[in-house]
């Protein structure tokens, strides 16, 4: 089993379930529920199916490649299934027969365990799924998201590839064992990347620019979300008018949570750096709090004015 | 005579959660068979469960309620007829509403009253409205929402049976309806299959590869790892818990892992295989442990489980190995000074700080223990220590073991053997060991957990309801019960935290004053006795609360328990309480009654009666034997107490209290307040209630 065949494999199958296969996001995130399919698309009624893989940089995870099974940029293959389906459990484990695993062979089992996301102030119940004793997946049905009380739920399912095709080939070591495909391997593939940014993160980031970037992007991730544009129908089209009253402005939340999700990834490298007293720490993941949650705030107030019947055709492009 | 059957069937629920929510559900359906009249006298159940389903069973009980009569009181009489006595618009409404005529009704107390025959109902009608209430009433400690419902549950109900003698009771929990089948094994036998009685779905289980009896499940666990270990099996009596409730299928599993791992320490290991693979650990007959371990599998063909175990277990001791070599790097002053990093609380500083204020409390406490000189230096330097393992690399990647890696650390850089042990036991210490490093141990956790209580105390993050997020309850049962095990304290535990609140003060963090904090930690204390003692009579422990909370736990033990027992004398309660009620109710009138009393309080010219003088000298002299005896001989109080029976009985038979010469009425009350001033060295006996009176 090689890498790209795993995710090929969890596509298929992902796709036959009424899943949109989409494409990681292209901003830096830790997880691959900040991708905003996930955080925006788990608030309000809409339902809801995708997969995709999603690169996830967690700059304090880096092992300088000298951990089997642990790097600081690593994968996360994410399936969300809005509202959560009654039979969502039997779902996933015809996902694990899909890639390969004989359920009836291996000793699955799902055990407890909550998550949450205390700088996107999402939480949820669910397992870590077992298979011979290894954790393989993270199994959620989320319950909040921007602190919002969500309904319907949503479940996402989140697989680590890696360790995946680890025990489908009974490897040991991502650096080792893992190819990517037939011909070329996953170290080919990150080894450079990943020993190259361990050297960034710990020791040369340039803390005090870090610092000024979070700044800047929490400010602007601010604005953006309190500027409104309206419906101009000279233009045919929104536009930027923060003094004008209007009854259904439009606000930026996809640009303004990418400025949350720049904060949050800054935050992590000056953590990983050691740049950050603990009181500072702390403060520093309720302010990105604050910032996802604004813009959850803002797109569940959208979504909700647009549902009402009076909306004109005009506020929706 | 019937048979119902209750089966919810969930996704896995959380081990911890199934017997608890079992046997919820089984006092549910008893509480609502006996109340809708479907037993005859208590109805008898049982209960089975796995992590996929929750199952009680009754027998004997009955196909349909007894008919009944049923009477209900209408508009009183003057309502319900006019001045010519024809039947009012109030009495036909209520008619129409009962089902009579208004020339069927009854008049009784002044009220029109009506009797009903009430045709009792088919059990499985009643049950169809009660099982569905019982099922949503389980409490669990965290809910859910799943899809579309709004029903809150541990996890996904995903089938429900329910039978009275084979026949469903019909009804609908969110989406799920109620049936007659129920499932095996998730993977082994998923179908679903019909029963039409507990033996059925039993058989069915088994059949299926579930064992739905958890007793059974834990003999094949506790069996089966004995048979294949190869050597003993550490059965901790948590972890095969754990694994019942993990398991609907057990089978034990033995593998092995690479034998260089064996030169991680002991903890290390027993942590990595126990608490994060449920892996049962294996020693060897020297005692000392195997590279092997049984795991308790939920079925899968066992060569290629222990594979996958063996593969997990290998890879989780190597990332262990890879954090103790690079700890290995530094010392415990170094971890020390890192611990300048983490944060114990944002309004309460850094666990570096926390450290000094462990040092300096640990050794105050072992100065009020008497420890020897250099013992007191070694608590000192146990408090100091005690959390530098926080910031180790082990640490963080297994925090189950902070105390153990500390004290492990310690031991590698030849810290004295008492301060090892002190480190790696002070989160749960045994609190009887009677050796210095025990109890170096003991006094670290105080130390540990008074300083908890008195900076989130002091803060006011302070518990409500089931909210505990800081652990403080268990803080303050930690304390309690250190001070009961050992009774080394010369102060009560409330003292012992606003003694560490001071050390807060001193690094220069804001608290709440002495009196706010002593009150919220009192209110804990309180609560934590109240749950200690639930099952003494509680006007003793009020008895005892009202006049000595507080005091050091194991004196506050002794008086409880002393009070139990006395309280069952009601002869005595009546003498011990007589003299407070009069002062109580004449404060409650608004008379001043002196609090403390000595003779100078008392004025013997104003005694009229001799009952009066006699009482007074018997209470200089009680008074003078009671401060002769130790604060904790309460045998010895009450027998003193016990002496001045006649005194008091004469005194009230004699003397009017209440005279309206305030001055003399004054002096009564004040030698009245005296007497109780000796009973309340033992307990506010007015706390006491005598049945009847």
């Amino acid at each position: 089993m090689t890498f790209q065949e795993l995710i090929r494999r969890l596509d298929e199958y992902w796709a036959a379930q009424g899943c949109c296969i989409l494409q990681p996001y292209d901003v830096e995130v830790g997880a691959g529920t900040m991708h905003p399919d996930t955080v925006f698309r788990s608030l309000g009624p809409d339902p809801f199916r995708a997969a995709y893989v999603q690169p996830s940089r967690r700059p304090a995870d880096g092992r300088f490649c000298r951990n089997p099974m642990r790097n600081q940029r690593y994968y996360q293959y994410q399936v969300i299934l809005k509202p959560s389906p009654d039979d969502v459990v039997d779902l996933y484990m015809g996902s694990l027969q899909a890639i390969g695993f004989d359920v009836r062979r291996e000793d699955v089992r799902l055990v407890e365990d909550d998550w949450e996301s205390p700088s996107m102030g999402a939480s949820g119940v669910g397992w870590e799924v077992w298979l011979d004793g290894a954790e393989i997946t993270q199994f959620t049905f989320f319950q909040q998201m921007g602190g919002i009380e969500l309904d319907p739920i949503t479940a996402e399912i989140t697989y680590g590839p890696e360790r995946l095709c680890l025990m489908l080939t009974q490897g040991h070591s991502f650096w080792e064992d893992l190819q990517w495909n037939d011909e070329v391997s996953y170290r080919e593939i990150n080894f450079d990347l990943e020993y190259q940014h361990n050297l960034y993160n710990f020791e040369l980031a340039d803390t005090e620019m870090l610092f000024r970037l979070f700044e800047m992007y929490e400010s602007e991730s601010r604005r953006v979300i309190e500027t409104p544009a309206v419906y101009d129908p000279e233009l045919g089209r929104h536009t930027i008018a923060p003094e004008a009253g209007s009854e259904e402005p439009l606000f930026l939340v996809y640009p303004a949570f990418d400025l949350a999700l720049k904060c949050s990834h800054v935050f992590n490298l000056l953590d990983a750096r050691g740049a950050l007293s603990p009181s500072e720490r702390a403060a520093f993941i309720n302010r990105i709090r604050a910032r996802a949650r604004a813009c959850c705030l803002r797109y569940v107030e959208m979504q909700k004015a647009a549902r009402e019947p009076k909306t004109p055709a005009s506020s929706r492009s | 005579m019937s048979q119902v059957v209750v089966e919810v069937g969930c996704e896995e629920l959380p081990a911890h959660s199934v017997r608890p929510a079992c046997e919820a559900l089984l006092d549910l359906l008893a509480e609502a068979i006996e109340r809708v009249g479907l037993s005859e006298g208590q109805a008898e159940g049982r209960w089975y469960g796995t992590p996929r389903r929750l199952i009680a069973v009754f027998d004997g009980i009955l196909e349909r309620q007894a008919d009944r009569e049923v009477e209900r009181r209408g508009p009183s009489k003057a309502a319900a007829y006019d001045s010519e006595g024809n039947p009012t618009k109030a009495l036909l409404r209520f008619c129409r509403g009962a089902g009579v005529e208004p020339g069927a009704v009854e008049i009784r107390d002044d009220y029109v009253w009506v009797r009903k025959l009430e045709r009792g109902r088919a059990a499985v009608e009643v049950l169809a409205e009660e099982i569905p209430a019982a099922i949503r009433k389980i409490p669990f400690d965290k809910t859910m929402r799943w899809g579309a419902g709004r029903m809150r549950f541990a996890r996904p109900i995903r089938w429900i049976l329910a039978l009275v003698d084979g026949a469903v009771v019909p009804f609908q929990v969110e989406t799920v309806p109620s049936g007659a089948s129920s499932r095996g094994h998730r993977f082994l036998a998923p179908d679903p299959f019909e029963v039409a009685s507990w033996e059925e779905l039993a058989e069915g289980l088994r059949k299926r590869f579930v064992e739905p009896d958890p007793e059974e499940r834990r003999r094949r666990i506790v069996e089966g790892a004995r048979s294949v270990a190869g050597g003993v099996p550490v059965l901790s009596e948590e972890l095969v818990d754990e694994n019942v409730y993990l398991t609907e299928h057990p089978v034990a599993i033995c593998g092995e892992f690479r034998p260089e791992f064996l030169e991680l320490p002991r903890a290390v290991l027993v942590a990595a295989m126990a608490k994060y693979q449920r892996f049962f650990p294996v020693e060897g007959e020297d005692g000392r442990l195997a590279n092997r371990f049984v795991s308790i599998s939920n079925g899968g063909d066992p060569e290629s489980v222990r594979k996958g175990n063996e593969w997990v277990l290998n890879a989780r001791f190597n990332d262990a190995k890879f954090f103790f070599e690079e700890d290995s790097r530094r010392t415990l002053d170094e971890f020390l000074e890192q611990t300048e990093r983490i944060v114990f609380q944002e309004r309460l500083g850094t666990i570096r700080q926390r450290a000094d204020r462990l040092a300096d409390l640990a050794g105050r406490l072992a100065e009020e223990a008497e420890l020897e000189e250099r013992l007191v230096g070694l608590a000192r330097k146990a408090g100091l220590y005690a959390k530098a393992d926080l910031s180790t690399g082990l640490v963080s990647e297994i925090p189950a073991l902070q105390g153990k890696i500390g004290g492990e650390y310690a031991k590698r850089e030849g810290f004295e053997e008492e301060v090892c042990m002190a480190i790696s036991e002070h989160y749960a210490p045994s609190l009887k060991d009677g050796s210095p490093g025990g109890r170096l141990a003991t006094i670290t956790l105080c130390a540990d957990q008074a300083d908890r209580l008195a900076g989130f105390v002091g803060i006011g993050e302070l518990p409500s309801g089931s909210k505990d997020p800081y652990a403080l309850r268990r803080a303050m049962g930690w304390l309690i019960d250190a001070q009961i095990a050992w009774p080394f304290a010369k102060k009560g535990v409330v003292d012992w935290i606003v003694e560490a609140a001071g050390l807060y003060r001193e690094q220069g963090f804001e608290l709440k004053d002495d009196l706010t904090l002593s009150l919220s930690a009192k209110e804990i204390l309180e609560g934590r006795y109240e749950l200690l003692y639930a099952e003494l009579p509680h006007d003793a422990l009020d008895a005892a609360w009202a006049v000595a909370w507080r005091e050091p736990s194991h004196q506050f033990d002794r008086r409880v328990r002393f009070l139990a027992e006395i309280g069952k004398d009601t002869a005595f309660v009546r003498l011990a309480k007589r003299a407070g009620n009069i002062v109580s109710a004449a404060r409650r009138k608004g008379i001043e009654v002196p609090e403390r009393v000595t003779a100078d309080d008392i004025d013997s010219n104003l005694f009229e009666n001799e009952a009066e003088v006699l009482l007074y000298e018997a209470v200089q002299r009680a008074d003078s034997r009671m401060s002769s005896l130790p604060a904790d001989d309460f045998e010895g109080r009450v027998e003193v107490l016990r002496g001045l029976r006649e005194e008091i009985e004469a005194f009230f038979d004699n003397v009017m209290v209440m005279a309206d010469d305030t001055e003399r009425r004054d002096n009564r009350l004040a030698l009245l307040s005296w007497v109780d001033n000796l009973a309340r060295t033992v307990a506010d006996f007015g706390k006491f209630v005598i049945e009847g009176e």
